[in-house]
């Protein structure tokens, strides 16, 4: 059937594409000063972190406004044991990754029996529920100062190990989104009762890609933990929920690479601004303000709607 | 024989509302059924405690002998029961093939793994066949939402046969179609009831005359009548409560 | 066990904040009842009221100045907000949550920029303090629980009396049937916007003298709205104020028992399950 090649179309492309821009983010590590290098380093981080977030926004179609949580989860997931039990980084990095997927598991089974805006509104009262207990647990967290952790690691050798981590979630998610589990999501986002009719369990799925991004964001706050060695709970407060949804939105939700652009361009604009004032974070909300009355499908979504319908 | 599909007694209200009421219902394999009555009579209601949108309030309903009266849609779709809704329900941000691909792999993947891997030759031939098969082949890569509402009722008949489903519970599905239209739709109910039971709820009363082998009259919640489609023209009762309402 | 002079006490407080809280969360609820919109930054109208009562009354001196100035202030700048945030995103609910939480960065990121992170407090316009068998008690505070009570009173006959409030139940109840029977819904949807940022400005200027000002203070507030209003149900205001009194004698009773901490986390807890756990209601979806 000839059509049915015409089908599968643009697999290649889409392929190329990803790896082409990860092999740039390789190349990128030559030319960049060593004040940049860091800030790239923490924007693959944080892109892990907007790609897990994307998972459910984007595909999924819910709105968390806490997923600080999870992203602090891994944090201190993986850093308590360093501090504490002396772990080696390696082993640390499972620990932080399991603790944010099994958090997310169990936040999963109340929330997920909501949706739209309720579930925006409780899991952004559980995130506040894990950012008040960093505070009451202020002797072993050390909240708000935070802790260092006893490592070291050279500023190239952590370039490549986020690269690393960016590359895998980027290529992970891209299939999980193909496959047809992510079809399913997507179903979801766009009928819910449909797809409940075609014979999926809404909940079960939902918990799975749930599960999933909490996952990623425990595995992007471990190796931020790790990488940075630093530990501490603003990472847990709203801010960080709302982070990851001003820079799906920036890059467009329910796009592949919409995650990297927006936290490139809200990292860069942070910074520029943070050099003007203290009260930097004006820019994050003018920014949500413009991009939900201008750009209501972010700036990738846009492009996609004028003629890029092959962009994942 | 045992029936397919039985309902005993079942009763579903809304707050006061009475909208089905103690209904005895039963429908045997390789039969298409036509469920008719005027609006208002608890048609959809009654569709909806078969399909599981909806509880019954009281009742039990069965398939092939097994209790599903509690049983969530999803877990019924497994069994063999697809549906296609009163207004149609498509992924309308997606195309025509991406809604009927949903639906395939539901019926042709197996196990967790499965859903891991992307989608397979296989699968996309399957899409082609059902396409085929609505006469939708055409408009495979248009947004479903994009398409004029009858043929959105097709799509959703596709992704309904997509599932291979042993029974069919189709509301209303030939509002919006042209008469051509019609008449290829008939066809393919006919052919697609040599394999699959058919239950449908529809107002067009030649087609259903024409179509089904037994019809069901509901009126208030109740059934007021069940027979051929003969006797359903000719039965009294009927032509007072329904069809003499026009005429 | 505490003693029974140190529970009444703590029920008192309880009152006054309560009818504070109700005073400060009632136009979040009004947000939600009848312009159907979750207002993320209600709490910085509060923060607002309060800053700006700083400012006025160290220029001037005056309290009842500030009393008057501050809300009005306040109640300009929330018209403006619906004119240029709410409207244009014809008050979709995801959307305006999104916005929403940019207008509560932009505003306290603006207060942070001219007022500083200072927390500045000003005098009580009185000081007295009145005597009751086990205790005394703060005449100020006593006097704020009393206006906090009868402005709840006065929206209360504005909403049952007036024109203006028949407009606003019928807006609440169901926008289409209102639309139709010629109710300018999106005046209603102004004043009820305007009206309820007013009422939380003067709680924030109220609460200064106790509490002091300083630009993170909305956030706080914006998480016992939440918690008021799935208590209490949305835009009733009723509902408002038993919420308001049942969360001001929780908070007061738990923390003699709990690290004020711990009390926050279990309320937020109870109210994420309330959430979860009662469907349908006033918190179905809707407006999506």
């Amino acid at each position: 059937m000839g059509r049915a090649s015409g089908m599968r179309s643009g697999k290649h492309r889409v392929w190329g594409l990803h790896l082409g821009v990860l092999g740039g983010l390789g190349v990128l590590q030559f030319v960049l000063p060593p004040y940049h290098l860091g800030v790239v380093t923490r924007i693959l981080l944080f892109s892990t972190y907007a790609l897990a977030y994307n998972l459910l926004l984007g595909y999924t179609g819910l709105l968390s406004l806490g997923h600080a949580l999870y992203f602090a989860a891994g944090m201190y997931g993986a850093g308590l044991p360093v501090y504490y039990l002396g772990l080696e980084a390696p082993q640390a990095f499972p620990v932080g990754v399991l603790g944010s997927a099994v958090m997310a598991a169990l936040v999963g089974i109340p929330a997920l029996r909501t949706t739209g805006l309720r579930f925006s509104i409780v899991t952004l009262l559980f995130g506040q529920t894990g950012y008040l207990l960093t505070l009451y647990f202020n002797r072993i967290t050390w909240a708000d100062q935070g802790l260092s952790l006893p490592l070291q690691v050279p500023p190239v050798l952590r370039y490549h190990l986020a690269l690393l981590l960016f590359g895998v979630s980027l290529l992970g998610s891209l299939w999980i989104v193909r496959s047809p589990f992510g079809r399913v999501l997507v179903g979801l986002r766009e009928h819910e009762e449909r797809t409940h009719l075609l014979g999926y369990d809404p909940f079960l799925y939902r918990w799975v890609a749930h599960v999933l991004s909490g996952a990623l964001c425990g595995a992007a706050g471990a190796a931020y933990a790790l990488l940075f060695a630093y530990v501490g709970n603003a990472f847990a407060s709203v801010l960080y929920s709302v982070y990851p949804l001003l820079w799906v939105l920036v890059g467009g939700a329910g796009t592949a690479l919409g995650p990297l652009l927006g936290v490139a361009l809200v990292t860069y604009a942070v910074e520029v601004a943070s050099g003007l004032t203290h009260a930097y974070l004006v820019v994050v909300g003018a920014a949500l303000i413009c991009l939900i009355r201008v750009f209501p499908q972010g700036i990738l979504g846009s492009l996609r709607k004028r003629g890029g319908r092959w962009l994942p | 024989m045992r029936p397919l599909l039985e309902a005993v007694k079942v009763r579903r209200t809304f707050g006061g509302l009475v909208a089905v009421d103690d209904v005895d219902f039963r429908v045997d394999a390789a039969e298409i059924r036509a469920l008719i009555g005027p609006n208002g009579a608890g048609k959809t209601t009654l569709a909806n405690l078969l399909t599981g949108r909806l509880r019954p309030t009281s009742g039990r309903v069965y398939f092939e002998g097994q209790e599903i009266t509690f049983l969530p849609a999803h877990r019924r779709v497994q069994l063999g029961i697809a549906c296609t809704l009163q207004i149609p329900a498509v992924l309308r941000g997606l195309s025509v093939f991406e809604n009927v691909l949903l639906a395939v792999q539901r019926a042709e993947l197996r196990g967790p793994l499965g859903f891991l891997r992307p989608q397979g030759e296989t699968l996309v031939v399957r899409v082609c066949e059902v396409l085929e098969a609505v006469g939708l082949l055409d408009t495979w890569e248009e947004p479903a939402g994009a398409l004029p509402y009858g043929h959105q009722r097709l799509v959703e008949l596709a992704m309904a046969l997509a599932l291979r489903p042993r029974l069919l519970v189709l509301d209303e599905p030939t509002q919006g179609l042209s008469p051509e239209e019609i008449a290829r739709w008939t066809g393919l109910i006919r052919r697609v009831a040599q394999k699959t039971t058919v239950l449908l709820i529809e107002h067009n009363l030649p087609v259903v005359l024409d179509l089904a082998h037994r019809v069901t009259v509901m009126d208030r919640g109740r059934i007021l009548f069940e027979g051929t489609p003969r006797e359903v023209e000719e039965e009294p009762a009927v032509q007072r409560a329904y069809l003499g309402a026009g005429g | 066990m505490p003693s029974p002079g140190l529970l009444a006490l703590a029920l008192l407080d309880g009152t006054t904040s309560g009818l504070l809280l109700a005073l400060t969360v009632v136009g979040f609820s009004f947000s939600f009842g009848i312009l159907r919109i979750v207002n993320v930054a209600h709490g910085e109208f509060f923060m607002l009221g309060a800053v700006l009562a700083w400012a006025v009354v160290t220029a001037t001196g005056s309290f009842p100045l500030a009393l008057v100035l501050a809300p009005a202030a306040v109640m300009a700048l929330a018209v403006a907000v619906d004119r240029l945030v709410l409207r244009p995103l014809r008050y979709a609910a995801q959307p305006t949550v999104v916005a929403t939480l940019g207008v509560l960065y932009v505003l306290q990121q603006l207060t942070l920029l001219l007022y500083g992170p200072e927390a500045r407090g000003v005098a009580a316009p009185f000081g007295a303090t009145v005597e009751f068998p086990w205790f005394g008690y703060s005449g100020y505070k006593l006097a704020v629980a009393g206006l906090s009570a009868a402005l709840l009173a006065g929206l209360g006959v504005l909403l049952r009396r007036t024109d203006l409030g028949l407009m606003m139940r019928a807006t609440r109840q169901d926008p289409e049937m209102a639309v139709a029977l010629g109710v300018p819904v999106e005046r209603v949807y102004t004043t009820a916007f305007a009206l309820g940022a007013g009422m939380a400005a003067v709680a924030g200027v109220l609460v200064v003298p106790v509490q002091q000002a300083h630009y993170l203070m909305g956030l706080d507030v914006l998480l016992l709205s939440f918690v008021v209003v799935i208590l209490g149900g949305l835009g009733s205001l009723g509902g408002t104020v038993a919420a308001s009194l049942l969360v001001g004698w929780m908070d007061s009773l738990v923390s003699l028992f709990f690290t004020p901490t711990l009390a926050r986390v279990f309320t937020i807890l109870v109210v994420a399950l309330v959430l979860v756990v009662r469907r349908g209601g006033p918190w179905a979806e809707r407006a999506e």
